[in-house]
């Protein structure tokens, strides 16, 4: 005969009055499962969310194709340098609407005391930051536009005076989607690298280096509605042998391929100590939490309840507690989050990312429950007269 | 009290499971947290092994540079001469330098490209694994750890700005997260960036007695165009620019793992501390004082945690060389500084975990003897 809900003997009440007694330890154990499972969700959010922010830049870029140096294939931590001619060669070919010519190096920028490394984009027609949160985009000569981050890092606002090549440049906006934990990106016009590099040579600087300014970097393909893109593709890399072509995709899939083997080996074996600490502190919560009430366990064995109904006694405790501190551990660990951006805006943290949250849970649920039925055993061999003994 | 310091170890020994629960509890929360610190301390030394190992005492650079990492820098091979002759300098080395990417097999590699004169004394691997430790025309030296992972031994082939180098050498410790160290010849690499003539850094070797700070502010003085800076300084710089670009996270997570390491094995502490409420009454009952009853569960909280932290220490002790051979971009220093300051968050938190059972024992009715 099975017990009604309400009865004394419905294991999920058992377990309920049990947790609801002794509330000092249900809270405590609740709170160290949650802060098991927040540690999880940083640390699976930092990894989910570098891999996506690798992505951003190069995935929003507006062209069909891009052409890059022969050889080059990212964006992220490689230089590009095409010949000034490879334009011409692009636009010659037939199905290439337009061709928007892009300058992109990496620099360290210094403010004040603190210098951080950058890479700066030099945009003509198209290639500028595609959102802004702040200010506006670049109106005039030697405006440029930085990365919200970025900005936030260095206490900069739209208004403000930053130096780039070395040279005064006023902060028009804050662009969003350009943080790159690697070096965030900034933009200016070409034309103001231009002028820079014309100042210098006036100036007498000798050096084809800086006289260059960047240099070509990248070309924005952007095709007739109709054109064959893979034909197209083939004719620009026959049209122009020192440069590769490739689609914005690629080029933010290779991206992150870069940043998950740069991070990854780090990410995952921190990942995975988490993933074990986490493991091993919520299965040893519900060890702890068990194992403290064997002598009720036993008091309730003598007054006849089954080993299964025990078992499901101490599971729907285990699932209660991890609810429980599951819901808290969720919020701690966004607000764990939200407290890094502040701090560290450079680092996106998704700690809510629907992947992250689902493995979490199942892991602490897994954990969980082989905590709450190890002691499972020596309850199963438990003689009752221990209520007398202890 | 004796007796009762007795009863608090006894209890200990007979419920030995949950004592190594909970001392196991305890171990685990702490080692994530010295781990962590060994991670974010190791990952920023190995960034900066090869400006501080080159053998510089000052580091000359193109003006407005101030570091390596990212950094491009490039001077007129004129000023390692004017250099060379600024008093107080006994010798001077040049490299040339660009950031690239290493093809080793099917992987591209981040790494700083170095270019070496065969008149440089300085600037080289400072440790080698196998081969010869000077590059001739064609030749690379890469670091070991990339040569294992690719497969590539001394005589093998890689591809640096898309010139196919042979192996001649494998270095050790020239491997980071974030990048990797490869050791060309400054002909090749000037060649391969069309920059003849010019230098990315020179390296001075000061005269005995000579202050590197006094040196390069004399360099800096005298030589128009460059900056120069001690190697401390420079390592420092380096070290601050490496950080941003992904130490510093670590370092951040290093905080969080602090707090949550603190409250599991707070909670650890606590419940095995709080296990022990019917013996206490047991005790009162006895007419033991509430003091001493404290004392003796303070002690089994403290004996928890330095066991918990002996457990992480060795933990940390025994995995950390496991997970660097597993993870050569990974590097994890445990320093004195670090398990001083775990040793001293343990006793915080033990001390805090015992608190409350203590508070509890206090108030614990002898009657409960009798109820349960």
């Amino acid at each position: 005969m099975r017990a009604p809900r309400s009865s004394p003997a419905f294991p999920p009440w058992i377990a309920w009055r049990s947790l609801a007694h002794g509330r000092a330890r249900t809270g405590l154990a609740a709170l160290a499962i949650a802060a098991s499972i927040a540690l999880v969700l940083l640390f699976e959010g930092l990894a989910v969310g570098l891999y996506r922010q690798a992505r951003q830049l190069p995935s929003s870029l507006p062209a069909d194709l891009v052409v890059v140096q022969a050889g080059v294939e990212n964006m992220l931590g490689s230089r590009s340098v095409l010949p000034g001619i490879a334009r011409e060669h692009v636009e010659s070919v037939r199905g290439v609407r337009a061709v928007h010519p892009l300058t992109g190096a990496p620099l360290i920028f210094r403010h004040g005391v603190h210098a951080t490394p950058i890479f700066v984009i030099a945009y003509d027609t198209a290639g500028g930051p595609a959102s802004l949160l702040e200010g506006r985009p670049i109106e005039r000569a030697r405006e440029v536009v930085f990365d919200a981050a970025l900005a936030r890092t260095h206490g900069l606002r739209p208004g403000d005076e930053v130096e780039i090549l070395g040279h005064a440049f006023t902060l028009a906006g804050l662009s969003l989607n350009t943080t790159s934990m690697f070096n965030p990106y900034v933009f200016v016009r070409v034309d103001d690298v231009l002028d820079i590099a014309l100042e210098r040579a006036a100036e007498g600087e000798t050096d084809p280096e800086k006289l260059q300014g960047l240099g070509l970097s990248y070309l924005l393909v952007q095709l007739d509605p109709a054109a064959d893109a893979r034909a197209v593709r083939a004719a620009i890399e026959a049209a122009e042998p020192d440069g590769d072509v490739l689609t914005p995709a690629e080029l933010a899939e290779h991206d992150e391929a870069r940043t998950r083997r740069i991070m990854g080996p780090i990410l995952r074996v921190l990942v995975g100590v988490s993933w074990a600490v986490a493991a091993l502190a919520v299965g040893l919560t519900l060890l702890a939490s068990v194992s403290s009430r064997l002598r009720g366990f036993a008091v309730m064995k003598a007054l006849g309840a089954s080993s299964a109904r025990l078992g499901a006694t101490i599971l729907s405790e285990a699932l209660a507690l991890v609810a429980g501190g599951a819901a808290i551990g969720l919020v701690l660990g966004r607000a764990a989050a939200m407290v890094l951006a502040e701090v560290l805006p450079k680092y996106p943290i998704e700690a809510w990312a629907p992947p992250v949250l689902l493995r979490s849970l199942a892991g602490a649920l897994l954990a969980a429950a082989v905590g709450a039925l190890l002691p499972f055993r020596s309850l199963g061999a438990l003689d009752p007269a221990v209520v007398f003994r202890r | 009290m004796r007796a009762l310091v007795t009863w608090a170890l006894a209890g200990m020994a007979r419920e030995r499971g949950m004592t190594a629960a909970t001392i196991g509890g305890v171990g685990a929360a702490l080692f994530l947290v010295l781990f962590l610190d060994g991670v974010f301390a190791g990952v920023s030394e190995r960034i900066v092994d090869y400006v501080r190992e080159a053998g510089a005492d000052v580091w000359v650079m193109e003006d407005g540079v101030f570091n390596m990492h990212m950094a491009t820098s490039m001077l007129p091979e004129e000023r390692a001469s004017d250099v060379a002759a600024v008093p107080g300098v006994a010798s001077t080395s040049s490299i040339l330098y660009v950031t690239a990417s290493l093809r080793a097999g099917d992987e591209d590699h981040h790494s700083y490209v170095v270019g070496l004169s065969r008149r440089s004394a300085r600037g080289g691997p400072w440790k080698m694994r196998s081969g010869q430790s000077m590059p001739g025309r064609g030749e690379a030296i890469i670091p070991v750890e990339i040569g294992a992972r690719d497969a590539i031994d001394v005589g093998g082939e890689v591809e640096v700005l898309g010139k196919k180098l042979r192996v001649v050498g494998l270095s050790a410790g020239a491997f980071s997260m974030a990048n990797s160290i490869t050791f060309v010849a400054e002909e090749d690499l000037a060649d391969m960036l069309s920059m003849h003539g010019r230098v990315s850094y020179v390296l001075v070797e000061a005269e005995p007695g000579v202050a590197p700070a006094e040196l390069a502010a004399r360099i800096r003085r005298e030589v128009s165009g460059v900056n120069a800076l001690p190697r401390d300084e420079f390592v420092e710089n380096d070290r601050e620019m490496a950080r941003q670009m992904g130490a510093e996270v670590l370092g951040a997570m290093r905080w969080i793992a602090l707090v949550v390491g603190g409250l599991i094995a707070a909670f650890a502490v606590h419940a095995g501390v709080a296990r022990k409420q019917r013996q206490v009454g047991i005790a009162l009952a006895l007419g033991y004082r509430s003091r001493a009853v404290e004392t003796a569960l303070a002690l089994q909280a403290v004996l928890t945690v330095v066991a918990g932290f002996a457990a992480a220490l060795l933990l940390t002790i025994a995995v950390a060389p496991l997970i660097e051979a597993l993870v050569p971009e990974l590097s994890i220093m445990i320093t004195a500084g670090a398990v001083a300051r775990l040793g001293a968050g343990a006793a915080l938190t033990g001390a805090l975990a015992a608190i409350l059972p203590a508070w509890m024992a206090a108030r614990v009715d002898p009657a409960i003897v009798f109820r349960e």
